[in-house]
């Protein structure tokens, strides 16, 4: 997505954010023009003043004065409060429809990203669009506005004087910010890498800081860091120099143009003839040309995140735009749940199919073992069987209907799976079990607990704490409130993937019975490496290296 | 699950002030910039009542009927002036910019070196994003709130007086007026911050929050679609993004309220300057000249306070991530002195645990009292159910914790003398989650042996069958997170096991080594422990029986019964 597309589509957003965005709009235009206003009443009513006219015919310019100052307090609140208001509401859709999109695209090749790359996103992506949205697009129509009204005025006057204006203007806020872009883009992006970097970098250490401690990697990633902060620094150095050049060229700028309308002015008071400016009006110029040019002042410091700020849209719009792994279908299930699996292929990628041909069936009272060497694509079955990820070839049908027909949220509500690795989310155990059941009571909770062989965790309560990633758990007993969390599910079709590792023999034996008991005639699919697993199974399925062997019933 | 509320969080953090002192001693080139940016901020000042003074009489010439010529000095003026306030603008960006980056630079430093420590980060008790982001975007926007606000409030408190020394000696009556108007600002600028501050605090914590819970539901995304609960989660992230916008709109609305305030007291006061100065003009006690230069310069006795009042709430997370910050960086425990030289030896170590009990906050049981003694070169096998501790006392050896009771000595020297991450790089571990950090797949193998040679690898893992894997093309070069994706969880397991069987171990630690294989694998697995392991110390915890590999000890973990 090219930069251009990014700019429109956030323009496009931030329109469609809030209710009523000419609300928004008018009100950077008011305060933009009550400042401009101010600053030539301000200037026309003093020296007016001192042409000692009777007191009362300055009443008005004084109460128009007023009446400048306090609308452009008042619209400036206004105006910041509804840019602020409108940017917080576009960020928080984006947030939503980012997670949307990688719902969709997890599991699968595309959706998996780092822990680095997702914080960088979300946190640095959103920040950079947040100050485009608050600072850079209020600054370029305020400016626009500002310089206008001012134009316009001067133009009314002293149009030699309105000319210098414009031109200052047109260096100040043009001229400048353009080089300001172009000569921070290679810095903004060099940052933009080390600042990516310095996420990986941190991620990494706090992952698998106790891991490289016993290693000389440890040393090795705080010597990374610390060059990453040295870099960052003389990066920020050089951009802050550029940005201390072109600020001093615009005041510079700035201050020779007000000086010169202001000699134009006083020799055009002077003048007889044309180009005359009567002497009341001839604060109005220069005083409108400080104000107008110290707000266009203000775009130079913006410009030089132009287009780092831009490219963080394009990537969140990127992200937005990651194709769904299996897109589901309308289809509904019906009622008899009977899977079938036709010269299934399965594979991570194209070029290396792990299950070529397999075959079976799954109806009211089997039991189909899965078993092979480990790497052999036992759990990418799970996958297939789950309606996550689309198989290469052959076909997987639930009832009569393919699977590719059907809703993927549907295929989910028969068939449900214990996973190798189940996530333990970080909320307390009663959370984590009613993710399977929202309308589970307490009791049913505890009840699905012991049939687990959790009885330490059911005493504790169901307030406990799991932790992040279920850390406050042993291995052992995560797998069992992966189980716990099926057993209140009650689906169809049960999938079963290792749930006996991590188990000394006697509560595995017990687990497993616990599974007999509670699946009644419903087909398990069960993955195991152990032997005993498979002494209850009706069929076995058996991965072969890459090929699918014997389908025994 | 939803969001949980940050309420309980903030608590605690009440009690600090608002303005934490620490910050001005986080590196010493600090207090420098400080006063370079407030005397670039006087320059600035003085600059601008140069200009004014000259602009003025420089428009008044207008009125001045006899001379018809351009007043030469005053145009000088006002170049002096606008030079100054050039020179100003130019050198202003550097030297905020340098506060911010050395104070950014510490900062970072100081926090990842209390991040480094796995002890001190195994203490924190929430998880590890907060961590993250505190060090990433709590850094940036602290050290851009001391770049800004502490210069703005030198430039606040000197600015004024010079303002108003000058229009002391030019009219004493707008002195009289600004200076019992701009007495008034400080307070309000006060009373305002004090709301703002734990505002602030409920913004960041809720960001935190949202972040946190963001990073955790995509890392369970699979198990939320598993069970068809992935809408409800969007529909708990929009409302706790609606959330955090009403908590940032809160804080928002409390900066732009008390500019608001200021720029309108401000607003008054000028007025009020202006009627005096209108009146005395009209009535001719006063020149033009002087009632110009008074009209443009009065504001600025104002604009340096509103400026810091504005940069307080605009560093509004800054405010709320410094004492976090700073008590993340105070956490970094000094290294403590090795014991005698720095030993070489590649001996095994004698482990002796007497009476050691470990209560831990985040689970249930305690576990101890545990005494054994394991002698150098001898293989132990850990077993027991469960959640019972064996990876807790893989913690203890480690030294990531201290024992609540009870010694643990390491060749007849207590363990907690010594220097830990020495000790740490001499233990051999392969933990129940391994995790793979490297940029590529070969260096994360080699991580503790950076000179294995690529036969050496193939080697190793052709005992532990791996070979297929690290043969397939690009799989040594690719990157860990992204070659790891295609591999089964028990190739994974050996994997690390491969990781562990290299370098230099006095100690190995193996936290199940067969979990997640089967029969062939955990036999090449037993195969290549027995082979490589001889000269090594070696811990196993295990649930799996270790069939025929040659066991000395055997240490059987009970729950301690409640």
């Amino acid at each position: 997505m090219t930069r251009r597309d990014a700019l429109a589509q956030l323009m496009r957003r931030l329109w469609d954010a809030a209710p009523n965005p000419r609300r928004t709009l008018g009100a950077i235009v008011v305060t933009a023009s009550c400042t401009v206003a101010l600053a030539a009443t301000a200037g026309w009513l003093i020296v007016r003043a001192a042409t000692r006219p009777a007191i009362l015919s300055l009443a008005i310019p004084m109460g128009l004065v007023q009446l400048f100052a306090i609308s452009r307090a008042v619209s400036r609140y206004g105006e910041r409060v509804l840019t602020h208001d409108r940017a917080l509401r576009m960020l928080g859709k984006l947030r939503v429809e980012t997670f949307a999109a990688l719902a969709k695209s997890i599991p699968g090749p595309h959706g998996r990203r780092s822990d680095a790359e997702l914080q960088a996103q979300v946190i640095d992506d959103i920040d950079a669009v947040e100050h485009f949205a608050v600072s850079t697009i209020p600054a370029i129509i305020a400016s626009g506005s500002a310089t206008l009204l001012s134009i316009a005025i001067s133009c009314s006057l002293l149009p030699v004087a309105a000319g210098i204006l414009a031109l200052a203007v047109g260096v100040v806020a043009l001229v400048a910010p353009l080089i300001a872009a172009r000569w921070s883009a290679h810095p903004a992006a060099a940052r933009t890498h080390l600042d990516r970097e310095r996420h990986e970098l941190l991620a990494t250490l706090v992952h698998s800081g106790a891991e490289l401690s016993t290693s000389p990697g440890l040393d090795a990633l705080t010597a990374a860091l610390d060059r990453n902060s040295t870099e960052r620094r003389r990066i920020d150095a050089a951009l802050a120099r550029r940005r201390g050049v072109l600020s001093a060229a615009t005041s510079a700028v700035s201050g020779l143009s007000v000086v010169a309308i202001s000699i134009i002015a006083v020799h055009a008071v002077h003048a007889v003839q044309h180009g005359h400016l009567s002497r009341t009006t001839v604060a109005v110029i220069p005083l409108l040309a400080i104000a107008c040019l110290e707000l266009v002042g203000g775009l130079t410091p913006v410009a030089q995140r132009f287009s780092s700020d831009l490219e963080a849209m394009a990537r969140l719009d990127g992200t937005l735009e990651l194709p769904a792994t299996w897109p589901d279908g309308h289809g509904r299930v019906t009622d008899s749940p009977v899977i079938t699996a036709r010269a299934l292929s399965l594979s991570h990628d194209a070029s290396r199919p792990l299950i070529t041909g397999c075959s079976f069936s799954l109806h009211r009272g089997t039991r189909l073992s899965v078993t092979g060497p480990s790497g052999s694509g036992k759990s990418t079955l799970c996958d297939a069987l789950l309606r996550f990820v689309p198989p290469t070839a052959g076909t997987l049908t639930l009832g009569d209907a393919p699977y590719g027909a059907l809703e993927g949220g549907q295929v989910r509500t028969v068939v449900r799976a214990l996973d190798q690795e189940p996530h333990c989310f970080n909320a307390t155990l009663r959370a984590n079990l009613l993710l399977a059941a929202p309308d589970a009571s307490d009791a049913e909770c505890l009840v699905a607990l012991e049939r687990a062989q959790l009885q330490d965790l059911a005493r504790s309560g169901l307030d406990t704490a799991v932790g992040f990633g279920g850390e406050r758990l042993s291995g052992g007993e995560r797998r069992r409130l992966g189980l716990a969390r099926l057993f209140l599910a009650a689906p169809e079709v049960i999938v079963l993937d290792e749930p006996t590792e991590g188990l000394d023999d006697e509560t595995a034996t017990t687990v497993l019975g616990e599974v007999d008991q509670w699946s009644g005639d419903r087909p398990v699919v069960l993955v195991s490496h152990r032997a005993l697993d498979h002494a209850w199974a009706t069929a076995i399925v058996r991965f072969d290296s890459a090929v699918l062997a014997e389908d025994q019933a | 699950m939803d969001v949980t509320s940050p309420a309980q969080r903030s608590s605690g953090r009440s009690a600090r002030p608002p303005i934490d002192r620490r910050l001005l001693s986080v590196d010493r080139s600090v207090a420098a910039n400080l006063i370079a940016s407030g005397a670039v901020g006087v320059a600035t000042t003085i600059g601008m009542i140069l200009q004014a003074i000259g602009l003025a009489r420089l428009l008044s010439s207008a009125l001045d009927v006899p001379t018809h010529s351009v007043p030469l000095g005053a145009v000088w003026l006002v170049v002096a002036g606008l030079s100054a306030i050039a020179v100003a603008a130019g050198v202003g960006p550097i030297v905020t910019t340098m506060t911010a980056t050395a104070a950014g630079a510490a900062l970072f430093r100081r926090a990842t070196a209390s991040v480094a420590d796995p002890a001190v980060l195994r203490t924190m008790p929430e998880d590890r994003t907060e961590v993250q982001v505190l060090c990433t975007k709590g850094v940036d926007a602290t050290s851009a709130y001391l770049a800004q606000y502490f210069p703005a409030l030198v430039v606040a408190t000197a600015a004024p007086c010079i303002v108003l020394v000058w229009l002391a000696v030019t009219d004493l009556l707008s002195a009289a007026i600004v200076v019992a108007t701009v007495v008034v600002l400080p307070i309000f600028m006060v009373l305002l911050g004090r709301a703002a501050a734990s505002k602030m605090d409920e913004t960041w914590d809720r960001l935190m929050t949202l972040t946190r819970h963001f990073a955790d539901v995509v890392a369970g995304m699979r198990t939320l679609r598993s069970f068809n609960r992935e809408a409800r989660q969007l529909d708990v992230l929009a409302a706790a993004s609606a959330e955090l916008t009403t908590a940032t709109m809160a804080t928002v609305k409390v900066a732009l309220l008390s500019s608001f305030a200021l720029e309108l007291l401000s607003s008054i006061a000028t007025a009020l300057v202006a009627v005096g100065l209108g009146i005395r003009l009209a009535s001719g006690s006063i020149s033009l000249s002087v009632a110009l230069a008074i009209l443009i310069v009065t504001p600025e006795a104002y604009l340096p306070l509103r400026r810091a009042s504005a940069q307080f709430h605009e560093a509004a997370d800054g405010v709320a991530a410094a004492a976090s910050l700073l008590d993340l960086a105070d956490l970094r425990t000094p290294p403590k002195p090795p014991i005698g030289a720095p030993s070489t030896t590649t001996r095994p170590v004698a482990l002796t645990f007497t009476d050691v009990t470990v209560e831990l906050a985040d689970r249930p049981t305690p576990i101890g009292p545990l005494s054994f003694s394991a002698p150098a070169g001898t293989v132990t096998w850990l077993d027991g159910p469960s959640g019972v501790g064996k990876s807790t006392v893989f913690s203890l050896l480690l030294n990531l914790i201290d024992p609540d009771s009870g010694v643990i000595t390491v060749d007849g020297r207590c363990l907690g003398e010594g220097d830990a991450a020495r000790w740490r790089t001499q233990i051999a571990w392969l933990p129940q989650h391994p995790t793979f950090p490297g940029r590529s797949v070969a260096d994360a193998l080699a991580m503790r042996a950076p000179d294995t040679s690529g036969s050496e690898l193939l080697a190793l893992s052709d005992e532990l069958g791996l070979l297929h894997l690290l043969e397939r093309p690009g799989f040594l070069d690719a990157p860990p997170h992204q070659a790891l994706r295609e591999v089964s969880t028990g190739e994974r397991r050996r994997l690390a096991l491969m990781r562990t069987l290299l370098g230099p171990r006095r100690l190995t630690l193996l936290d199940e080594p067969l979990a997640h294989l089967d029969e062939p694998s955990q036999c090449a697995v037993l195969g290549a422990i027995s082979r490589r392991c001889g000269a090594s110390t070696v811990i196993i915890a295990s649930h799996h029986d270790l069939k025929n590999l040659p066991i000395d000890l055997h240490v059987h973990l009970e729950r301690v019964a409640q």
